[in-house]
């Protein structure tokens, strides 16, 4: 079927925005070693280091496909000198194995954790550009692109940037400087380089790489307050701050190219001020201006949700911490807002594929850091991410704050968990009744929408009511046919179906006017495969089957 | 109050209409002075019904405003209305309207929800652009004019004309409204014309407070000579004259011995207005005390120290007093609600005329059903919350049981658009004040609390199962010119959008809303429109800082010849291929869509059978039309002119879709398209209907239609105002200068008669129009005064695909900035090879 999968020719053509070739291992600095590009020796420590890690997967993106061969050698000699090193000394011998994973369906820029599973993988290797979104279920090695940076120039540039905008005015006291994962192997080399400028509070993020065990072990949220501010901490970014100073505090420095990541950055600091330095270009300029329409458009796609009634979950990276508890959430809570919800899995992410699903009218996508966003035209149906859907249900009485904008699944997860304990509280203190069904103003058209509900407290009510009405008109049952319960599922596609000029084939055909189904005869169908079918079996029989 | 608000025969619904600056607000004081709600001597002074500070500020009217009044008429005056009554008290409810076209929306609003109309013009001035628009407006809603002439101050003091000067401006003046009367007049309502001697035109000064009809003159008249009034009313008018010697009436200017007579209106009624005129101004201190015991007005002690105007117009306001003419003259010839009722209901409402809710309509029975119709909403002192303004056609309006609310989109039978909630309360409103009341019968005019959540701008409400809705109000301005609002900073977002929501309310005519791109597009009928909505957004509705682009305006793609070649697209999957061809739609047809003559909902046969008639279209292709877009109503069109394609009819609603979606957002520069028709020609699909879903065939037709539209000479339309100017012909010079700069063109010049005047009207590009008042000030020396009210679309010169044409910069120009790529795209962007 090949509309739900991915044409041969992106191999070749397509270039996402999360993997741009000039981030890859490849082709940067070429003057490296492959293996030192590759880090070889630190993966292969940390790999015997641990007994445990015997089947391991490695993770390319399609780019460096090409050298997955080298890297795979390369380690697999240095589990073999490991091997006969044991041997010599008599210790228990480990046989390793790596795999390299082919599959690139759900973006490279987070661990493929699917695939690791179906080995089963003990670790996994993380090579090229990363998101750092959290991931669960097994241990992942990042392995980033390295690059070369010159911090002087950077810092000069960043702050002369900083200067001309404030005009005159006083520069805030505390930077946090942040760079994309191909400049993490500096860090330590050009730290002072930054850090070493006129009296501002330079902070730099740290990359955390993991440590495996804390990895494998499965987080419950829920029993594990987090008490970080929202933004960056949630993915594997971190920072010491000094007391008394927040995220909000800061100045935001990043240093890298224009990307998905660092445009999802601005947007969940829309209170902070950012710039950024482009190395190749080596110029800095500030992003923060373009912030309020960047949200702008989030907002729009919100408000289109507005009108919604039934919205498809886009799943579009499994095994990220979290996602599948927030799938279960946003199900739940789409069935209590009186809405109707698929869950669907399309791989990567196309307009042909979403449009499709006509019955569906927005979808919510659930994903990583950078995947987690898609801002398309080409969209038939608006996307929006967690936060955004979990503001649409709530309707206009939920304010949308700017500075709550998030990528994160994991404060999605608690926000849900709060609105719930919330409306608890409020049933049982105030027993008021809330005119949840009001019209929503949309700014998609700039009027009233009202959202038509199903299930819910006085369902049975509203299914009397609708009786009458055309949508919810006397479905015929043939006797002895199946009992359809009138699901509010049923309710929503029923009135689907009643709003399309093609209605489809007779649901009843074959029964008879007492509702009987009479056995029909048993024919030949078609033969062959969808580019052509051999549509005339009949007349030639021996040859088609 | 509320005895007299339940005898419907008893209310007069009255809204105040004329052009801008003819007066209409200050004459308002008049009245309202009479119903004792701001003192005398402040009225034509303090503009009751300006309650906004900026429109103190400006002095123009912006919101409609509206007043309930209690008079009592003169026992002896109730058996001249011609019309069913009880008892001689009555309730007037007045609204003031604006008189800039900007703001006709608001007019329209207003007269929906009155029965009568007062027509203020200027003696000067006559009639202008907008008293006509707003005489036609008044008429198709069935809503009978009176007339004011204003301003006779002016004419008496500025320009000193003598007494039969006068008497022709008026006969002028009421001639030409006559002509708007009968040019729009409907047969229903019946002859509407107004004739002074029939008592529907009053003459005045809104500023000095005094005003007359001849019904005045003549009751005066009646009791000195004993005659009956309603003889005398007619002789003091037209071309009759008095002999004083012989004491006889003549039709003839002469007398027996050829010496010329005086006019009896001159020498009745002129006169004395004269003599205290030119007495007051000259300071003849003895003729004005033998003038005043004369016309029996009495003078308070210390008002008789005064000098010059104030003293003038302590006398005039004494002796013709505005409130009781203009009250007497709106009781005695306006209708009763109960009158009204019987003949609007059929163009109110939009059921059958014999169901329960017509009725009710009909009879103005306030034990019906309720029908109300909200109008409009009236901002309370409650931020964000609004009164719902409108007037209850049948039943009771009371706070407490539940009632149907059904906003414009509502489907009888169905249930979008249709809420079931209570009232909370219902008011009165009275200008900056409003009054509580516990219920409101059938013939007011109400204001709704605990409503304003359900509607937006406007809409029904009932407690009739059945009832359809009251008919959509037509707005005769669009809104065409856009400004798009950012707030300074990201943190006001909400703020901005909350800010949005009330705006829209708030304003019948304003659209907000947000372009794809993410901006937040503001929408209003005119720059002076724009200016105030913002200004009421940046300090009111959304109290946050903004940044505003410049006024821009929507164009609308279309296409000017037939398709070079049958464009092809395939799907995505390579197994489906749609051809199709464009091509122009007559503008007739486009605009028979857009005024709804021509509508998706009708039945396809007759729809057919008009399109073959009035446009030529071949009777079986018109019966395939498969839908209108965009949004479903536009004027551009679907139609399937294949011959036997299997499964064609299970990819249409994907066509449908796609359609849509190109038709929302052309190829060129993503505006809307206008007057386009595309052809599906030929479809090869898929046998497995998995391969031709939704994903391959909806992208595909979007496709193929801007291939085919790029493929059949894109062009643009953009939007005109029609503009009327009036200047002195010394400044026409600077009038045709100013326009030609800006692509206008003059098409019709009147020289005004009796006036240096000229009546100007021109096409000008809304586009252009930015700043076109202040430089045509500029240019005529402050004399012209232009009305700018959106007329048509205009099909520009040239084609955006057009290398370096004067329209592929505009093109490339709105996609920069809508943040597209500069370049206009190509038609082998959409096209496929076979």
């Amino acid at each position: 079927m090949p509309d739900f999968s991915t044409p041969a020719e992106h191999a070749f053509e397509a270039q996402d925005l999360d993997t741009d070739p000039s981030q890859t291992l490849s082709t940067s600095t070429t003057a490296l070693s492959l293996s030192s590009r590759y880090s070889i020796e630190s993966t292969l420590s940390h790999i015997l280091a641990n007994d445990a890690y015997r089947v391991i997967a490695l993770q390319f993106p399609d780019e460096l496909l090409h050298e997955s061969v080298l890297v795979y050698r390369m380690l697999m000699k240095g589990f073999k000198e490991d091997e006969r090193r044991r041997r010599a000394d008599g210790v228990e011998v480990v046989e390793r194995q790596c795999y390299v994973l082919g599959d690139s369906t759900y973006g490279s820029c987070c661990p493929d954790v699917l695939s690791s599973l179906h080995l089963p993988a003990d670790l996994l290797v993380h090579y090229g550009h990363a998101c750092l979104t959290r991931t669960e279920a097994l241990p992942v090695l990042y392995v980033f692109p390295k690059r070369e940076l010159d911090a002087k120039s950077a810092a000069r540039e960043l702050f002369s940037a900083i200067t001309a905008d404030a005009d005159g005015e006083a520069i805030g006291e505390n930077v946090v400087v942040l760079w994309d994962v191909a400049y993490d192997w500096l860090r330590e080399v050009q730290q002072p380089g930054l850090v070493n400028q006129g009296g501002i509070q330079v902070d730099v993020a740290a990359h955390t790489k993991p440590d495996s065990d804390a990895q494998a072990r499965t987080a419950d949220i829920s029993e594990e307050p987090e008490e970080h501010e929202q933004g960056i901490f949630s993915s594997l970014r971190s920072f010491d701050f000094p007391d008394g100073v927040g995220m909000k505090d800061c100045t935001i420095f990043y240093i890298g190219e224009e990307s998905r990541g660092v445009i999802n950055l601005m947007m969940e600091n829309s209170g902070n001020k950012v710039y950024q330095y482009d190395p190749s270009s080596g110029s800095a300029v500030p992003l923060h201006t373009r912030t309020p329409r960047l949200l702008q458009k989030r907002l729009l796609a919100l408000h289109r949700m507005y009108q919604t009634t039934t919205i498809g979950i886009l799943v579009h990276n499994v095994g990220l911490r979290s996602s599948h508890s927030l799938v279960k959430d946003l199900r739940k809570l789409i069935r209590e807002k009186g809405r109707k919800s698929y869950t669907i899995s399309v791989g990567r992410v196309r307009p042909e594929k979403l449009a499709n699903f006509e019955a569906i009218g927005g979808w919510v996508l659930v994903g990583c850091k950078e995947g987690g966003l898609i801002d398309g035209k080409e969209y038939w149906r608006p996307i929006v991410t967690p936060h955004e859907l979990r503001l649409a249900l709530q309707g206009e009485m939920e304010s949308w704050k700017p500075e709550d904008w998030t990528l994160d699944l994991e404060s999605v997860l608690r926000d849900i968990k709060r609105d719930r304990a919330l409306a608890e509280n409020a049933e049982e203190g105030s027993g008021e009744d809330v005119d949840d069904d009001r019209p929503i103003f949309s700014l998609a058209d700039g009027s009233y929408h009202m959202t038509r509900r199903y299930g819910g407290k006085n369902d049975e009510e509203k299914a009397d009511e609708e009786t009458p009405a055309g949508e919810g008109a006397l479905i015929k049952r043939p006797e002895g046919g199946a009992l359809i319960k009138r699901s509010e599922a049923g309710r929503v596609a029923a009135v689907h179906l009643a709003g399309r000029a093609f209605k489809g084939l007779d649901a009843y055909e074959g029964y008879d006017a007492n509702g009987t189904l009479a056995p029909s005869e048993l024919v030949d169908g078609r033969v062959g495969v969808a580019r052509g079918y051999r549509v005339d079996t009949l007349g030639k029989e021996g040859q088609g089957h | 109050m509320h005895s007299l608000m339940s005898k419907p025969t008893n209310i007069r619904n009255m809204s105040v209409i004329a052009h801008v600056d003819h007066g209409k607000s200050t004459l308002t004081d008049s009245l309202v002075s009479k119903a004792g709600i701001i003192a005398g001597a402040k009225a034509g002074d303090m503009r009751f019904t300006d309650t906004r500070q900026d429109e103190i500020d400006r002095g123009i009217t912006i919101k409609s405003t509206a007043i309930s009044m209690y008079f009592e008429l003169e026992k002896d005056d109730v058996a001249d209305i011609a019309q069913k009554t009880e008892g001689n008290e009555f309730l007037i409810n007045l609204i003031d309207s604006p008189g800039h076209v900007d703001f006709s929306s608001e007019v329209t609003a207003a007269l929906r929800v009155t029965d009568g109309a007062l027509v203020v013009v200027d003696t000067i001035e006559g009639v202008c652009v907008q008293t006509e628009t707003v005489l036609r407006q008044s008429l198709t809603e069935r809503v009978k004019p009176v007339l004011v002439v204003n301003k006779v101050d002016r004419a008496l003091l500025e320009l000193q004309i003598s007494k039969e000067d006068l008497y022709q401006t008026f006969c002028r003046t009421i001639e030409s409204v006559n002509v708007v009367i009968s040019t729009y007049a409907d047969e229903t309502l019946g002859d509407v014309q107004v004739f002074p001697e029939k008592g529907t035109v009053a003459f005045g000064s809104g500023l000095h407070g005094w005003a007359f009809t001849l019904r005045q003159f003549a009751t005066r008249y009646a009791k000195k000579f004993g005659v009956d009034k309603n003889k005398l009313m007619p002789k003091l008018w037209g071309d009759n004259y008095f002999n004083p010697k012989t004491k006889k009436w003549s039709t003839k200017p002469t007398d027996a011995d050829g010496k010329p007579l005086e006019r009896a209106f001159n020498s009745f009624v002129l006169d004395p207005i004269y003599r205290i005129f030119s007495a007051v101004m000259d300071f003849k201190k003895e003729e004005i005390t033998t003038l005043l015991e004369k016309l029996e007005v009495k003078l308070l002690p210390e008002e008789k120290d005064l000098e010059g105007k104030p003293l003038l117009k302590t006398i005039m306001r004494k002796f013709l007093p505005a409130g009781d003419s203009l009250l007497e003259m709106i009781v005695i010839n306006l209708p009763s609600p109960a009158t009204a009722q019987r003949y609007r209901v059929e163009t109110l409402y939009e059921g059958p005329m014999d169901d329960e809710s017509a009725i009710a309509i009909r009879d103005c029975d306030p034990n019906g059903p309720l029908m109300c119709y909200v109008s409009k909403m009236v901002p309370t002192s409650d931020k964000g919350r609004f009164y719902a303004f409108g007037r209850v056609f049948s039943g009771t309006a009371k706070a407490g049981p539940k009632v149907r609310i059904q906003g414009p989109n509502f489907v009888p039978g169905k249930k979008d658009d249709s809420f079931i909630k209570p009232i909370q309360r219902t008011v009165l409103m009275m200008g900056r004040y409003v009054e509580a009341i516990e219920d409101v019968p059938a013939g007011n005019i109400v204001g709704l609390v605990g409503v304003d959540q359900f509607l937006l701008k406007s809409g029904t409400l009932t407690t009739s199962e059945t009832a359809h809705n009251m008919k959509v109000m037509k707005f005769s301005v669009s809104p065409v010119v856009q400004v798009a609002v950012e707030c300074k900073n990201p943190a006001d977002l909400p703020k901005l959008v909350e800010g949005l929501k009330r705006l829209s309310k708030s304003d019948p005519c304003v659209k907000s809303y947000m372009a794809e791109t993410g901006e937040m597009i503001v929408a209003g009928a005119g720059e002076l429109h724009l200016e105030i909505c913002l200004n009421d957004l940046e300090n009111d509705h959304a109290g946050i800082p903004l940044k505003k682009s410049d006024p821009v305006v929507g164009y609308k793609e279309t296409v000017q010849a037939e398709s070079s070649m049958v464009a092809l697209s395939k799907s995505q999957n390579k197994h489906n291929r749609i051809y199709m061809t464009a091509a122009p739609l007559d503008e007739e047809l486009s605009k028979a869509i857009e005024t709804g003559k021509v509508a998706p909902r009708d039945d396809f046969k007759i729809r057919a059978r008009l399109m073959a008639d009035e446009f030529g279209w071949d009777v079986t292709e018109a019966r395939k039309i498969w839908c209108f877009g965009p949004e479903g109503t536009g004027p551009n069109l679907l139609v399937d002119t294949t011959k036997a394609v299997q499964y064609l009819n299970e990819i249409k609603d994907s066509c449908v879709a796609g359609f849509q979606w190109a038709s929302k957002e052309g190829a060129c520069a993503e505006e809307n398209l206008r007057g386009v028709r595309f052809n599906i020609m030929d479809v090869t699909l898929h046998s497995d209907s998995i391969h031709r879903g939704t994903g391959q065939i909806m992208p595909t037709t979007r496709r193929v239609m801007l291939a085919s539209q790029l493929l059949s000479t894109p062009g643009l339309q953009e939007p005109m105002f029609l503009v009327e100017i009036q200047v002195p012909e010394s400044a026409q010079g600077g009038v045709y200068s100013c326009l030609n700069v800006r692509r206008g063109h003059v098409f019709h010049s009147e020289q005004r008669v009796g006036t240096p005047m000229y009546t100007m009207r021109a096409y000008l590009p809304v586009s252009e129009s930015f700043g076109f008042n202040a430089d045509l000030r500029q240019a005529t020396g402050g004399q012209a005064f232009p009305q700018s009210v959106f007329d048509h679309w205009s099909l520009m010169n040239g084609t955006p695909i057009e290398k370096d044409s004067k329209l592929q910069a505009l093109t490339v120009s709105i996609r920069t900035r809508k943040g597209l790529k500069p370049e206009v795209p190509t038609y082998d962007q959409y096209y496929d090879k076979l």
